[in-house]
């Protein structure tokens, strides 16, 4: 047994004060010469005995009461803090790297290679266990029949798309040993990504051992290479003209140059533009392509010909669903004949324009019923009625997309407490005085589809007043005013989007509606909302996706797999994947699912640790103290060991059990002993 | 008037030293009313058995109140218009043997020193003792005395002498606790050895075993004796007050018990009146007069009290 607080240890010797108390305060002998003692034979005696033996026992009972409120908050623990679990037989567990970066040259074929030494030195009855591991949570630590077995785990490791957790991949294996001794083979490029110093590694237990074995060291130039580092690409589209708008993130590590980047969807280009990158700097591409046809299309950004250190750090996957028109309603806070001061109906002019508009809006003077509506537009509303605002909220927060705009004369005070936690930010006041917008994020979808290839001139549309709002912490501020105040603020609640404009939408502070800029920004701010409201199915890779019974798998090579039973399958090569239900007559069967699995964009950063290093992190010799306990050898804890062995036990609360149940027992003892 | 065996700075006798002035004054007031109608214990008042019996002058002595006027010698009156009694040298009085017992039990008191208080037992038996003796001797009363333990000491049959009253006291003064209580074998001895009929106060603890006891005394009720028995007891005896852990020693056996006498009182006390409830018994049994003394009660005022309550009775 060993300490969380050993230097309490020192008070224990406030033992002795009951001891101390019982010496001093013991009665003392009185001798008596009594003519006879015929009368006090028998039942004094016994009485003695029963006082003695009960004054005895209340001793030790207050020692053990000192004691044990000491050991107490001196938090006692037994055994090592993440100690074997079972049997005490000596195990070898091998943990294979199969993050994206062992794709590269022969590692691979290199580590199995050394993952098979290692079985073969292993001694003869050891418990033996393999795991694969990449990024968090893809680390299962597998025990292994026999060395067959374990050999045909280690034959069958691939590497995969995903990223490197080395640390966390070492965590589930000190979890997972089961022998009182063992040793944990680490296989891998020792990635630098894998050690992430935020993690604190944790260290094997007593009687266990770390050994590093690193693979593919120097067998590729990371100088100079260009990844797409990510990308954003609409979940759903509506048909109609360059309704696909995509940017992809271009990470340049070497000198200035130039790459060309592509749009492919269904295999065909759609567009292809050229990007300037920085010297060990960044990029957006901004792609645009027509889709008309509704359903689910295999799409990926591409770069050409650019120099690249990992197979698929050039290409940036996703899924461009094409939906029906985008149905909005609107809600016109200001209804007005006079169509420049009516709120609504520049918003309405905007999204049903033209024939092929993928917008169909309905001006609503009071918030009806939202079911089969994709957003829903607020303009100068002031207030909302108890049942509409519940409506709202309950649209927004399944899904729905909102966009809000302000207007002269509104109370904050009423729209703040009409739509409470929906809002991004809380209005404080309208102002006046001249105002132009600018981007205040300039990778946002919505900001790209705008100004992309200077399409449009934010500046340009003038506003003789907007609100202020009160600062959020969960808001992303897309636009600003020229004077820095936010003027477009998005914000997620629940699965839906909101995005609050703190201008006016109709004429009454502002030309904003006869500027070119006006019809862009409604139809592209009602599109992200509206994209937004599908869950995504770009994933990363290792992923898993849950599959019914039935259906077949395609992976991006075009390999099949029946899947018998329902499943979760894990996506680990990048790519597009194809789920295939089985035909059937319900509804859903036979449909087809794709989904964009992209590498992590951080395995690009091919920078690896050496052995030492690794070895020092795990096994540091400042932080694993070693010292002599008895005749055998014990390793002192770290602190947050100790702490998990703690509270496993949790013998300190134990010992505060004891200590309440031996107070009554006390009190007992003590009244008996004062009474005899 | 300090008493006492070896008090500070005293060079009077021993014998002396044991009588109490003041306590003598006070019971020089009362008068002692035997309890039998045969024999007097009180010059003046008792009427002898034996009325009619040769009667030969002895001496005179001054009238006190509550002396029979009928005694009075009117010739002496006339002489030296004073009142006083004539003695006959056989006008029989009371033959009264005093038995002390002086057992190592009876040298327990619990008496400071200084406080009025007999320090022991056996003080309060001797000067008891002295004190009868001297009224005896002083009303014409025979006094004898013995002193025993668990065997005869001494004994001194009862006479009437100035002189044999001055060794009473000498040998009350002398008296030393000694050994174990055995009331039976001194009292068996003493109605033997005491021949006259007469007055027995036997003055002890009874703190011996009871079951021999009444024997003995009854074997002094055959022989005639009037038999009163004085139990002197020490306050402590009475109250056990004793608390804490004590190591109790037996003064006769010296057998010790270590107890807490808290806890152990109640046992004590339920014994020591059991023990005291069958005395009683058995000498109502026997017919036999039982006072008990308490030696935190001043002698005097204890025996005074007696006799008032004999008085009464008679």
């Amino acid at each position: 047994m060993s300490w969380l607080n050993p230097g309490l240890l020192w008070l224990a010797a406030l033992a002795a004060v009951p001891l101390i108390l019982h010496i001093l305060l013991r009665e003392r002998l009185t001798r008596v010469l009594f003519p006879s003692l015929r009368f006090l034979k028998g039942e004094g005696r016994q009485l003695l005995t029963r006082r003695r033996w009960l004054e005895n026992l209340l001793l030790a009972l207050r020692i053990a009461c000192v004691l044990l409120l000491i050991a107490a908050f001196a938090r006692p623990l037994v055994g090592g803090g993440s100690g074997p679990t079972g049997t005490s037989q000596h195990e070898v567990v091998i943990l294979l790297d199969v993050s994206r970066s062992m794709t590269i040259g022969k590692r691979m074929e290199d580590a199995r290679r050394e993952a098979e030494a290692v079985l073969a030195k292993s001694p003869g009855g050891a418990l033996l266990a393999v795991a694969t591991f990449a990024d968090v949570g893809s680390a299962a630590v597998g025990a292994a029949k026999d060395r067959d077995d374990a050999a045909a785990m280690i034959a069958r490791a691939a590497p995969t798309g995903a990223g490197t957790d080395a640390l966390a991949a070492l965590d589930r294996a000190i979890d997972s040993v089961r022998g009182s001794t063992g040793e944990i083979h680490l296989i891998s490029d020792l990635q630098a990504i894998g050690f992430p110093r935020t993690h604190e590694p944790r260290h094997p237990p007593t009687g266990w051992t770390v050994r590093v074995h690193k693979v593919g060291g120097g067998d590729v130039q990371t100088d100079g290479a260009v990844a797409i580092s990510g990308g954003s690409f609409p979940a759903e589209i509506t048909p109609s003209e360059r309704n696909l708008a995509v940017t992809a993130r271009i990470a340049n590590s070497g000198p200035e140059r130039t790459v060309d980047a592509k749009l492919i969807v269904d295999g065909k280009e759609l567009d292809r533009r050229t990007v300037h990158l920085p010297q060990d700097g960044e990029a957006v591409a901004s792609l645009v392509g027509t889709v008309r046809a509704a359903g689910d299309h295999p799409a990926s950004v591409s770069l050409l010909a650019a120099p690249i250190a990992l197979p698929g750090d050039d290409s940036f996957s996703f899924v461009a669903r094409v939906v029906d028109k985008v149905r909005v309603a609107v809600l016109d806070g200001n209804p007005s004949d006079d169509s420049a001061s009516d709120s609504a109906y520049y918003v309405g002019m905007a999204l049903n324009s033209g024939a092929e508009s993928p917008y169909a809006a309905e001006i609503e003077r009071s918030l009806g019923d939202l079911k089969g509506r994709d957003v829903a537009v607020l303009t100068a509303v002031e207030s909302l009625g108890a049942d509409d605002a519940k409506r709202l909220d309950a649209f927004v927060r399944a899904g729905g997309g909102l966009l809000i705009g302000l207007g002269p004369g509104i109370d904050p005070a009423r729209f703040n407490a009409a739509l409470g936690s929906l809002l991004p930010a809380r209005m404080r006041a309208w102002s006046e005085g001249s105002h132009y917008l600018v981007a205040a994020d300039a990778t946002h979808p919505l900001v790209a589809a705008l100004i992309g290839d200077g399409k449009s001139d934010l500046g340009a549309a003038r506003f003789s007043g907007a609100a202020d709002v009160m600062d959020s912490q969960d808001a992303h501020v897309v636009m600003r005013f020229d004077d820095e105040r936010p003027a477009l603020i998005e914000a997620r609640r629940g699965a839906g989007t909101v995005l609050l404009f703190t201008g006016c939408l109709d004429r009454r502070a502002s030309y904003f509606p006869l500027h070119p800029l006006f019809v862009p920004f409604i139809r592209e701010s009602l599109r992200q909302l509206a994209s937004r409201t599908q869950r995504s199915r770009s994933l990363a890779a290792g992923e898993t996706v849950a599959v019914p019974a039935g259906a077949t798998v395609v992976d991006p090579a075009g390999h099949e797999r029946a899947v018998a039973a329902p499943t979760a399958v894990s996506l680990g090569q990048p790519g597009i994947w194809t789920v295939r239900s089985a035909a059937g007559p319900g509804p859903g069967d036979g449909a087809i699912t794709l989904y964009a699995v992209n590498a992590d964009a951080r395995e690009s950063q091919l920078a690896a640790l050496e052995v030492a290093e690794v070895e020092k992190l795990v096994t540091a010799p400042t932080q694993v103290q070693v010292r002599a306990v008895g005749r055998g050898l014990e390793r002192v804890l770290m602190p947050d060991e100790k702490l998990a062995a703690e509270r496993r036990w949790n013998l300190g609360w134990w010992f505060l059990i004891a200590l309440a149940a031996l107070l009554p027992i006390e009190l007992r003892l003590a009244q008996a002993a004062s009474r005899t | 008037m300090a008493l006492g065996k070896g008090a500070k700075g005293d060079d009077r006798t021993a014998g002396i030293d044991l009588l109490d002035a003041a306590a003598l004054a006070r019971l020089g007031n009362l008068e002692l009313l035997a309890k039998t109608v045969v024999e007097g214990f009180i010059l003046g008042l008792h009427r002898s058995p034996y009325r009619g019996f040769s009667v030969e002058f002895a001496e005179y002595r001054p009238y006190v109140p509550g002396d029979d006027v009928k005694r009075i010698d009117w010739k002496a009156y006339a002489k030296t218009d004073r009142h006083y009694l004539k003695l006959y040298e056989e006008e029989t009085n009371l033959a009264c043997h005093l038995l002390v017992d002086a057992s190592a039990s009876m040298g327990y008191g619990s008496g400071k020193e200084g406080s009025p208080q007999t320090r022991t037992k056996l003080e309060y038996a001797t000067r008891m003792a002295a004190c009868l003796a001297f009224f005896m001797m002083g009303q014409r009363d025979a006094a004898g005395l013995a002193i025993f333990d668990d065997e005869v000491r001494t004994f001194l049959p009862a006479k009437l002498r100035q002189s044999h009253l001055q060794r009473i006291l000498t040998e009350l003064a002398n008296a030393e606790p000694g050994g174990e209580t055995s009331l039976h074998e001194p009292l068996h001895r003493a109605a033997e050895a005491i021949r006259r009929r007469g007055m027995v106060v036997l003055i002890s603890d009874l703190l011996g075993d009871l079951a021999p006891l009444a024997p003995a005394l009854q074997h002094l009720r055959f022989a005639g004796h009037e038999v009163l028995v004085f139990q002197v007891l020490d306050p402590h005896e009475l109250e056990f007050p004793f608390d804490g852990l004590t190591e109790f020693t037996d003064l006769e056996t010296n057998e010790r018990i270590v107890t807490s006498a808290r806890s152990a009182r109640t046992a004590y006390l339920e014994g020591f009146n059991r023990h005291q409830d069958a005395v009683k018994a058995m000498m109502a049994d026997l017919g036999i007069d039982h006072v008990v003394f308490d030696t935190s009660q001043p002698l005097d005022l204890a025996l005074a009290e007696w006799l008032h309550r004999r008085g009464r009775a008679g």
